[in-house]
């Protein structure tokens, strides 16, 4: 999961966001910037999310009053290029855990079959 | 034909057998592709940076026609074997485990749109006890509306078992805000047939958007051989919910039983089976008058 998909992201139950991110094992993955495609996702994103994700994943950024201050370039790096490969989801409010494997949320709520 | 979400849930159907059924068999792939590329198409978009949400995304093959048109997407799925291929592919999107019928995991106001390929049958099914197909059809598509800008589409191509299906269906989409309706391709086709759910979440910005139009209604096949497959067949307006649901017509018109031509091919039949068969005449068929 990139922080881009966390930015997105709000609980299944509640519907509450911004999700708190814990991180066991991350990765720095290189992806083509799309300039036009984040001056897009700008307003979309959510500020406070982002920043509180990048504070859990103990990512330094300079610091910016609002998001249209972020250079493109910073933006493309934290969204795209930073992957949380093991670790968890939680909602502060109905404080469900969603576990994260392999890159991958799972955010089931019902005991799955699916094992493991 | 059998279908696969009376064998088991989705999340034991889709196991690493039949995920690598999806990464390996280029016309499972090739079907998939074309799909979703009508499906981008019914979607309408006006623009190309847009982010999709693609919900049953599967091992991403949907996701790849996304992202060929350089689209961003956020995919979600239930089978975690799926996602695995998906991960193992490379896919450009971000994969979610998510069970839609639980609602999806999204704020509000995220996508350009949406698209899903062959999953929402699976919605149609209670696979476990308390389960409630229309209950989680109606959180699937509150949750859809509130997580798409207002002004986009979703498009569900879908495998309906029948007509009752496609009206919770659409019923439960109704209710929770969107418009539009069943859109069917080659309708006279029984393998190109093509169901998809055409959903408007709110007013579009453009008020000269047409509605969208159905391929090969005239009859037509699609051609096999074009991978593209755009723009096919003579298009007829489509059928928007509320007004008349169409009906697919039959092939031929049913000669009604006990009537002249009926008698004389059954006749011909016996004939030809050998049978003793009595001569034709001008009285063969005519109905009797008044008293005996």
């Amino acid at each position: 999961m990139r922080l881009l998909a966390h930015n997105l992201l709000a609980c299944v139950r509640c519907g509450n966001y911004p999700l708190l991110v814990q991180a066991d094992e991350m990765e720095e993955i290189e992806v083509e910037p799309s300039p036009v495609f984040l001056e897009r996702m700008r307003d979309r994103i959510d500020m406070k999310a982002l920043q509180m994700a990048l504070a859990s994943l103990e990512i330094e950024v300079p610091s910016f009053d609002s998001i249209s201050e972020w250079p493109i370039e910073l933006l493309h790096h934290v969204l795209q290029e930073i992957e949380v490969v093991e670790g968890a989801l939680k909602c502060d409010q109905c404080e469900v855990v969603y576990p994260i494997k392999n890159r991958i949320p799972h955010m089931i709520l019902r005991g799955t079959a699916d094992g493991e | 034909m059998s279908r696969p979400e009376h064998a088991a849930p989705p999340e034991i159907f889709y196991n690493v057998d039949e995920a690598a059924k999806y990464a390996m068999n280029s016309r499972m792939i090739y079907i998939q592709s074309v799909m979703a590329e009508r499906a981008l198409q019914l979607l309408n978009l006006k623009d190309e940076n847009a982010l999709i949400l693609d919900i049953g995304c599967g091992s991403g093959l949907s996701g790849e026609v996304l992202s060929n048109k350089g689209l961003a997407w956020i995919g979600t799925d239930i089978s975690s074997s799926m996602l695995s291929v998906a991960m193992q592919r490379e896919v450009d999107g971000d994969v979610i485990l998510g069970d839609m019928g639980e609602g999806l995991p999204f704020r509000p106001g995220v996508f350009d749109g949406a698209i899903s390929i062959s999953a929402l049958q699976w919605l149609c099914n209670a696979d476990f006890t308390d389960a409630n197909p229309y209950k989680r059809c109606m959180k699937l598509f509150t949750r859809l509306y509130a997580a798409l800008k207002r002004g986009t589409r979703a498009v569900f191509q879908w495998y309906p078992e029948n007509t009752k299906q496609m009206e919770m269906v659409t019923a439960a989409a109704m209710k929770c805000g969107f418009t539009g309706g069943m859109i069917i391709d080659y309708p006279h086709s029984t393998r190109a047939k093509k169901y998809f759910l055409v959903l408007f979440c709110g007013a579009s910005s453009d008020p000269s958007e047409e509605a969208p139009k159905a391929l090969g209604t005239n009859g037509e096949e699609p051609d096999e051989g074009d991978a593209g497959a755009e723009g096919e067949g003579a298009p007829t307006s489509a059928s928007v919910l509320g007004a008349s649901r169409r009906r697919v017509s039959r092939r031929g018109k049913k000669v009604s039983v006990k009537s002249r031509e009926w008698i004389q091919s059954k006749k011909d039949r016996q004939r030809r089976q050998g049978k003793e068969v009595r001569s034709d005449s001008k009285y063969t068929g005519r109905k009797r008058k008044g008293k005996f």
